[in-house]
């Protein structure tokens, strides 16, 4: 049984977004180039953020020829779920629509919803509606 | 404090009034006029409700708050009575000085003096404890009364109760959205990643299609659904990474730039600000809906002007999948929901945006309106002009593009100073049509298949002189290379044709070097049903209709489809430089031809007897007359670019008319008369070549009993008539009786083709050109084609 997935500070839920990208185990070499670009950390600072990961259960590593390979073990998903049901989460959970401009901010509509609104599409589409 | 809270409250009284008018006129404002009208009204009364230096003039309305008191929310109302009451507003008048304020509240209520007398007499009337006015007033009792004009209201008036209740109520609701807004950001921008180069370049695409010069950063996002602008000051645009494969992305990215565009962050934030300031205001909550929701129309109709029911629709499938991205359980419901409705009337409103009004006048009628009824005065006036000056910017016409003329055309042929490149149709090993490009060298003489390559058999897939053009193939060179322009039939997927009157074609266009070399895709369009986004293209070329002005090229696309009520056409410009390719307008007719960024539409009405040419810009707008004369029997006309050239055989005349000018010139009255049973009344002008304007008539020749032809050629300089012909006089009975083109005129030579002995073929020639002006053309023939 895994404890309860942490909320991350912004430097190591960098990490963790490189794992994630990158879809499988990495080495230190290959983090680094995946931060590349975004962070301008030091050898010895990855290596600290991925000590403090590995202390949470975000990550485990193991020997692999001259360095380690890092494997994550929490994935996006499991993440952005425990994420969002901190108490912040529950409370501020929605978008902040005032602040933004989106294709569709309205709520979510009903699956009935769409089809119909589908078919009224394909309607117009084809020059009838 | 409380004289803020009046001034707000007597803005939003007048403003809310004429709020609920407009919003009683929003169906037949939907109806008639486009949304980006709608959403500047909206937002000129969100300016307005922001200035509280107003006053109702109750001289003008005496009775018009009354409909205005019921809007109020019961528990609110209690509050704001005193404020409201009929005598009350009938005293706020423009002349009175602010501070007197207090003393037109009637007596008993919150008069200055009955509220000391209260706080002196009534153990009652204490006001709430803590509340600094409470203890200010129980400290000073004695020095109220001889200050009776004092700003401060009194303590336990009503008035200031409401005042303190309504900055609260500000404050709390500010500090709600803004903590709210930037708790979100922060949560998401630790999920902000560099866009990849795929991302980069459609968002580019799409900053160039909306004519954005200064896109806002943009970064990729995980943890949204949809492409995103946010951020008050400095927008940022985000983007899902997940919809880099999406056919809608163009579109979605084209709708938040358009945001980006009309500054609509900016003016949310102005939304914001305005239901902050009258929190309490139905009539303003009205406002700031139908405001966001016609600020979404505006974008919509912004992001599809021009654009045909085909781009239309995927619009609205990439809207709809966007809302649908979180649908839940099926309603037990069949009707809509209250979203599901919104949005139908959105996608009604993508394909009913033809038609409508701009509506300046209603604008400035809104303007007036609200000037008036917020009694504007000095500075008020200036202020107001600014906002409504931007806004009035996203509704007037974009300006043209650079005008060029409509050269280089294009053709079945194109021609350097070199060669002559020209297509020959073949079929491959299933019977498929191709088309296969040939060059014909004239300092060497030799054609062939334009292929670099000297071990290429030029019958193989891959040898870049064939192509899978279905029809004829386009050309013309630009800039030193040869664009070329074809439509292939889509392939063979049957599920694909069952929706389509006509089978789907894909259109392609290409450059290449001029030797054959570097053959590069510039764009290919392809059916909706494969690319919503460029969907409009699912068509034919129209071989007639294409045209280019040196850096873009002008393609009539039809849709798959035609439909009664469709455009015939959707014209399309293609980029010649980087193949952006975005529909311009709606064409309902033939069109004739581009010429400085118009679209010359229009032709000869015979039953008028006369020829109409009409020019819309090709960005939109208004259409005009550009030529409107006489045309009859006797009559021709060609158009060379923007000038139209028109003869007249009963009068023997030769007139130039400068489209762009108006200008006519004669060049000359001195053509020849027709010949005898000449086959038409009239000259037909057929070509300028050379700074001469060719035509010729056919006529039944009674010495040999067959057809002939007559041809001359005028000079357009010195309006010189002369005759020609294409074959030296010993060859004269093969001389062809139907038109026949020049194909290319170099410094010294002309290159047209000519008919074979036998008949059945013909030849390319070189004719020098002194002697062919001169009528006895001396030719070097070309080596014949392969396949011909």
């Amino acid at each position: 049984m895994r404890s309860p997935i942490a909320h991350l500070p912004d430097s190591e839920l960098a990490v963790m977004q490189v794992f994630w990208r990158a879809g499988k185990p990495l080495t230190r070499p290959e983090i680094d180039a995946g931060l590349a670009g975004q962070k301008n950390w030091t050898v010895s600072t990855v290596v600290a953020l991925l000590i403090r990961l590995e202390n949470r259960g975000f990550v485990s590593h193991e020997k692999q020829g001259r360095g380690y390979l890092y494997r994550p073990l929490v994935t996006q998903e499991e993440y952005l779920a425990a994420e969002s049901k901190t108490l912040l989460g529950t409370l501020y959970g929605g978008d902040p629509k005032n602040f933004i401009a989106a294709l569709y901010g309205g709520g979510a509509l009903s699956g009935e919803d769409i089809r119909e609104l589908q078919e009224y599409l394909d309607r117009a589409k084809r020059g009838d509606g | 404090m409380t004289q803020l809270f009046l001034a707000f409250a007597r803005t939003g009284l007048s403003t809310g009034a004429l709020v609920l008018f407009f919003a009683l006129l929003t169906p037949l404002m939907r109806k008639k006029y486009t949304a980006g009208l709608r959403r500047a009204v909206w937002l000129l009364l969100a300016v307005r409700l922001l200035l509280p230096f107003s006053l109702f003039p109750a001289f003008l309305f005496p009775g018009k708050e009354a409909p205005v008191q019921i809007e109020l929310p019961a528990a609110v109302a209690e509050t704001v009575a005193p404020l409201r009451h009929p005598g009350d507003e009938a005293a706020l008048d423009l002349g009175q000085p602010p501070s007197e304020v207090g003393h037109a509240l009637p007596a008993g209520e919150a008069h200055p003096e009955n509220a000391d007398a209260a706080a002196g007499g009534q153990p009652g009337a204490v006001p709430p404890p803590g509340s600094p006015q409470a203890e200010n007033s129980g400290a000073l009792p004695a020095l109220l009364p001889q200050k009776p004009a004092s700003p401060v209201p009194a303590p336990l008036s009503p008035l200031g109760i409401a005042a303190l209740v309504w900055c609260c109520g500000m404050l709390l609701f500010l500090l709600d959205q803004l903590l709210r807004y930037a708790l979100w950001r922060r949560q998401l921008r630790r999920w902000d990643l560099p866009l990849s180069p795929k991302l980069e370049q459609a968002v580019d695409r799409a900053a160039q299609v909306v004519r954005l010069r200064r896109p806002p950063p943009a970064f990729g996002n995980d943890r949204i659904h949809t492409p995103m602008l946010t951020g008050l000051l400095r927008p940022v645009l985000l983007v899902p990474p997940q919809l880099a494969e999406d056919p809608g992305l163009p579109l979605m990215l084209r709708h938040e730039l358009t945001h980006a565009l009309h500054r609509d962050l900016f003016w949310k934030g102005l939304l914001l600000a305005v239901r902050a300031l009258h929190w309490y205001h139905p009539a303003v909550w009205l406002l700031c809906r139908e405001a966001e929701q016609d600020i979404e129309y505006a974008c919509d109709e912004a992001v599809l002007r021009r654009s045909s029911p085909l781009t239309r629709a995927a619009y609205g499938g990439a809207l709809l999948a966007v809302a649908g991205m979180n649908a839940r359980v099926p309603a037990l419901t069949t009707h809509f929901s209250a979203g599901g409705r919104s949005m139908k009337r959105r996608l009604e409103a993508l394909f009913s945006q033809q038609g409508k009004r701009r509506g300046g006048a209603l604008f400035l009628c809104a303007a007036l309106l609200t000037g008036l009824l917020g009694g504007m005065v000095g500075c008020g006036v200036e202020e107001e002009t600014a906002p409504l000056s931007s806004s009035a910017s996203s509704l007037s016409d974009l300006p043209l593009s650079a005008p060029t003329d409509a050269e280089p055309s294009f053709s079945y042929y194109a021609s350097t100073e070199q060669g002559l490149f020209q297509t020959i149709p073949l079929r491959d090993q299933t019977n498929a049509p191709l088309n296969q490009l040939i060059y014909s060298d004239f300092s060497s003489g030799t054609t062939g298949p334009l292929c670099p390559d000297p071990d290429c058999d030029h019958l193989h897939a891959g040898c870049p002189a064939l192509f899978p053009a279905t029809d004829m193939l386009l050309m013309g060179v630009v800039a030193d290379r040869l664009v070329l322009a074809y439509s292939s039939q889509w392939p063979q997927d049957p599920s694909l044709l069952s929706d389509c009157e006509f089978p789907p074609y894909t259109l392609c266009v290409e450059t290449m070097a001029l030797d054959g070399s570097d053959r590069r895709p510039l764009v290919t369009l392809r059916p909706v049903e494969a690319e919503p986004e460029t969907g409009y293209a699912a068509t034919h070329l129209y071989f007639p209709y294409t045209f280019s002005d040196g850096s873009f090229l002008y393609l009539c696309a039809s849709p798959s489809f035609a439909q009664p009520g469709h455009a015939l056409f959707t014209l399309l410009r293609v980029s010649l430089s980087t193949g952006e390719t975005e529909p311009l307008q709606d064409v309902f007719e033939p069109c004739l031809g581009v010429y400085s960024g118009h679209l010359l539409l229009g032709g000869i009405d015979w039953q008028r007897g006369e020829l109409r040419l009409e020019a819309v810009p090709l960005e939109g707008g208004m259409r005009r007359q550009v030529y409107c004369d006489y045309y009859g029997q006797d009559s021709g006309y060609f158009r060379d670019g923007s000038t139209l050239y028109l003869t007249n055989s009963a009068l023997g005349t030769l007139k130039k008319f400068d489209l762009l000018t108006g200008e006519e010139t004669l060049i000359t009255d001195q053509l020849p008369p027709l010949p005898d049973r000449a086959s038409q009344r009239c000259y037909l002008p057929t070509q300028v070549i050379d700074q001469k304007l060719l035509f010729s008539v056919s006529f039944d020749d009674s010495s040999s009993l067959s057809l002939n032809i007559k041809r001359w050629a005028v000079d357009l300089e010195t309006g010189k008539v002369s005759e020609f012909v294409f074959l030296p006089p010993e060859q004269s009975h093969m001389e062809p009786f139907w038109h026949q083109t020049i194909f290319a005129a170099t410094a010294d030579a002309l290159c047209y083709s000519v008919p074979e002995e036998s008949g059945f073929s013909s030849h390319l020639v070189l004719a020098d050109k002194a002697s062919f002006w001169a009528g006895e053309p001396q030719l070097r023939y070309l080596a014949n084609a392969p396949g011909k």
